[in-house]
């Protein structure tokens, strides 16, 4: 769907994945994204959004190709691979795993390896980065909903990852919670993979966009061209009041 | 300049290191000391309830933890206790079903439940007193094999999170009608625990994903502890003696 680079932080190619009932769960997927590259993947429910993340993650078995780094992923080389993506969880509550908010952070750098310093000093400026800071020693499972979101983002951020991979990090939030992750995200600077429904979020955030309907990717473009093209509005099942959402300039809204 | 005080209110909380050491001194105390002199558990139990009387003050204890700690050790004591009754020796009772209680039986009972009560005082005190975190912390620094304590942890983890969603189908089915006391509710609630273990498998999966995705290799990621204070060396080094001279000290 979109002009092959040399050499692309991600690529996709030909990917098909099935579920365990049998039925498609993508079908010849293909794209890249480049370093620093902030792109959506947008669908409805049932697309395929969240086979695209689980097929990256290692944890959906496909046919096809994909290379990340460099490196085709494999089940020898998904660990590796895992390690420079930080991945954001559709359900936090899967991702939140210490009773601590500051240990939960702290998480994925620690299991690096990195030095206590060095930890300390990356979990300070993930929470400051999500806005969480004076809630270290909260249980993070204890949070609001919205805080929760934002907790497994500061854990993602803390991991220092060459490309953010969010499924749906907006979904029943409410205004100022999808503020607050909007901003939050704004502040990173890597490539950024946002699977989403959230039409918004898909434009302030990113820069190109990728549609995915019944597993299969039929539009890609300039984030705010596709989301006027009226071959997305059929795909993500758009109705009048999501258009209205999108009807003032790009420049004044906010997600 | 103010004397130190080993266990207040005011003092620094005893180091999860050395809470644990103690219970481990007391349950292998207790399981070792009715091998050499059956009389030991007596003075075992005493012994530790009393500790666990000042401990409890001293540490803030919650009461209702401690409570639920043992009400959830009690019943497999009181099988134990019942199933050791009928040990080969002299008839004193016969039970309606053939089953015969022997005096060797009812003393080995005796020693068994208390045995169990003070192994049980010792890790319902840690547990009631100390953070999960510390515990791991604890067994981490005391050289128990990472992956068995991080399983602990994380099973732990998803049973309260079960439990969570336990208490929301339970009071789903509640509002929708379904009895939430009495026999009825039980059969009811039978239906719910099938979806209750498939959501815990799924829960399981999504944990599995999200620990790979973080980079788990086996250890749970902890601030380390630090180094142990002098007063926590003291206590730790009391324990094991206490529970050496207990267990094989002669008493006569």
């Amino acid at each position: 769907m979109s002009a092959p680079s040399s050499n692309p932080l991600l690529r996709f190619e030909n990917v098909e994945a099935t579920h365990a009932d049998g039925t498609a769960a993508l079908r010849g997927v293909s794209f890249e994204l480049a370093a620093g590259e902030r792109v959506a993947l947008l669908g409805g429910n049932g697309a395929g959004k969240s086979s695209v993340f689980l097929a990256l993650g290692g944890f959906l078995p496909f046919r096809g190709s994909i290379c990340a780094f460099g490196r085709e992923l494999t089940d020898q080389s998904s660990a590796e691979i895992r390690r420079r993506i930080g991945f954001v969880f559709e359900s936090s509550d899967d991702q939140l795993l210490l009773d601590t908010l500051e240990e939960d952070v702290a998480f994925a750098p620690r299991c690096a390896g990195i030095g206590e310093a060095e930890v300390a000093e990356r979990t300070a400026r993930a929470l400051d980065a999500v806005g969480l800071r004076g809630y270290e020693r909260r249980n993070p499972r204890r949070l609001s909903f919205g805080e929760r979101r934002l907790a497994a983002l500061a854990g993602a951020f803390a991991q220092r990852p060459e490309l953010l991979v969010l499924d749906e990090p907006t979904a029943n939030l409410d205004a100022r919670a999808r503020r607050r992750v909007v901003d939050a995200l704004l502040q990173f600077r890597g490539a950024l993979l946002l699977l989403t429904h959230d039409l918004a979020a898909a434009s302030a955030l990113t820069e190109r966009a990728l549609v995915l309907s019944e597993g299969r990717l039929v539009l890609s473009g300039p984030t705010d061209s596709v989301l006027w093209d009226t071959r997305a509005h059929s795909a993500l099942g758009l109705e009048t009041d999501d258009l209205l959402a999108l009807r003032r300039p790009a420049s004044r809204r906010s997600p | 300049m103010e004397a130190p005080r080993l266990l207040s209110p005011v003092s620094a909380p005893i180091d999860p290191r050395v809470r644990v050491t103690l219970a481990a001194c007391a349950v292998a105390a207790a399981a070792l000391a009715g091998r050499t002199d059956p009389s030991r558990h007596a003075i075992m139990l005493s012994l530790e309830a009393t500790i666990a009387v000042v401990l409890a003050v001293c540490e803030r204890l919650d009461g209702r933890r401690l409570a639920r700690a043992l009400a959830f050790g009690a019943p497999p004591i009181v099988a134990f206790a019942a199933l050791a009754l009928t040990r080969p020796g002299t008839p004193i009772l016969e039970l309606p079903g053939g089953v015969t209680v022997t005096r060797e039986g009812l003393a080995a009972a005796a020693g068994s439940a208390i045995a169990a009560s003070s192994a049980l005082l010792a890790i319902a005190l840690v547990a009631a007193t100390t953070a999960a975190r510390d515990v791991e912390r604890a067994l981490l620094a005391l050289a128990v094999p990472a992956r068995a304590v991080a399983a602990g942890s994380l099973l732990l983890q998803q049973l309260s999170l079960l439990g969570d969603e336990a208490r929301r189908t339970h009071r789903a089915a509640a509002v929708r009608g379904a009895p939430t006391k009495g026999p009825m509710a039980f059969l009811v609630s039978r239906g719910r625990l099938l979806s209750l273990f498939e959501s815990s498998l799924l829960r399981g999966v999504a944990l599995d994903r999200a620990l790979a995705a973080r980079g788990f290799s086996g250890r749970l990621p902890r601030a380390p502890l630090p180094p142990l204070a002098m007063r926590d060396r003291v206590l730790a080094a009391a324990g094991v003696l206490a529970a050496a001279a207990l267990t094989f000290a002669p008493t006569r």
